[in-house]
């Protein structure tokens, strides 16, 4: 049977999580790295407001075009899960969520954990888009 | 809350079935044939990008279940999450969960006890009805299952 491996991350309060092939690293925030890479905001990317104070670390992702960095409060865990385990989102959901990297869900201790694919997001960068400092964006 | 605890009455083989509910202060009801069953509100998951009538997304004994909430799509007040109860619903199309606050009970219906919906309902609600009934809850809303899951789809 298939595994697929699976980097929880929270973000705004939510659990989400991430094949562990797409994901390069996950670094402390440092706000210096924007001169070189934008990072850009994932709460904001999916339309979540962001309960924490500011962003804490940087997820970094491979997507078709390269490597895009998001901000993430945190990571969580690393598990392994049967392919089969990855739902595809009910027809009610799916086609909005679709554009923001979300086509699959797993259902966690009785909870169900969207999935992100990094490589299916917009990747619109703008001032607005891109995470400035860990304390000066508390929305 | 299990669908089958629910008292049912004897009915005619002319009767309709219907499953009554209550969202806010407001009785509605569906035909049973399109109700799967009722859960309990479990944790629900909200989804990027949804619209705001749909709350988010259930796990349904391993399976997804998108999650409308009936009070938002009828213009009431909506609830805060956690104590309410989702009626599971199918149409020939998708199966959905909608959010309510608690199952009533079954009602059996003589055809010729529709009435039209009231023409003093507002507009946005009335188009969820495709009728009403008075029996022992008081004045209850028959859903128009298929506009409130289109609603739900395209906010």
């Amino acid at each position: 049977m298939a595994e697929c491996q699976l980097l929880l991350v929270e973000v705004a309060g939510e659990r989400l999580a991430v094949r562990s092939s797409q994901v390069v690293e996950v670094r402390v925030f440092d706000p210096r790295s924007q001169a070189t890479r934008p990072v850009l905001d994932l709460a904001e990317a999916l339309g979540l407001a962001r309960q924490s104070a500011g962003p804490g670390y940087e997820l970094v992702t491979r997507v078709p075009r390269g490597i895009a960095c998001w901000s993430i409060d945190q990571a969580q865990d690393m598990l392994a899960v049967p392919e089969e385990a990855l739902l595809p989102l009910p027809p009610l959901a799916r086609g909005p969520a679709a554009e923001r990297g979300i086509r699959a869900a797993v259902v966690l201790e009785g909870r169900v954990v969207l999935v992100l694919d990094p490589g299916e997001m917009r990747l619109e960068v703008s001032a607005e888009s891109t995470v400035d400092s860990p304390r000066s964006t508390g929305r | 809350m299990a669908l089958e605890s629910h008292s049912q009455p004897a009915v005619s083989s002319a009767e309709l079935r219907y499953l009554a509910f209550s969202a806010g202060s407001e009785r509605y009801a569906l035909p049973l044939d399109r109700v799967a069953g009722v859960q309990p509100e479990g944790p629900i998951t909200r989804v990027p990008g949804a619209t705001a009538l749909v709350r988010g997304v259930m796990n349904l004994r391993g399976r997804l279940l998108a999650v409308v909430d009936l009070a938002a799509v009828l213009g009431l007040p909506v609830r805060p999450p956690g104590q309410g109860h989702v009626v599971v619903v199918r149409t020939a199309d998708l199966e959905a969960g909608l959010l309510v606050d608690h199952a009533d009970e079954i009602l059996a219906v003589e055809p010729g006890a529709i009435e039209p919906r009231l023409s003093t309902l507002p507009g946005e609600r009335a188009e969820f009805l495709d009728g009403q009934v008075r029996c022992s809850l008081g004045l209850v809303g028959l859903l128009r299952l298929e506009r409130v899951l289109e609603a739900a789809q395209h906010g």
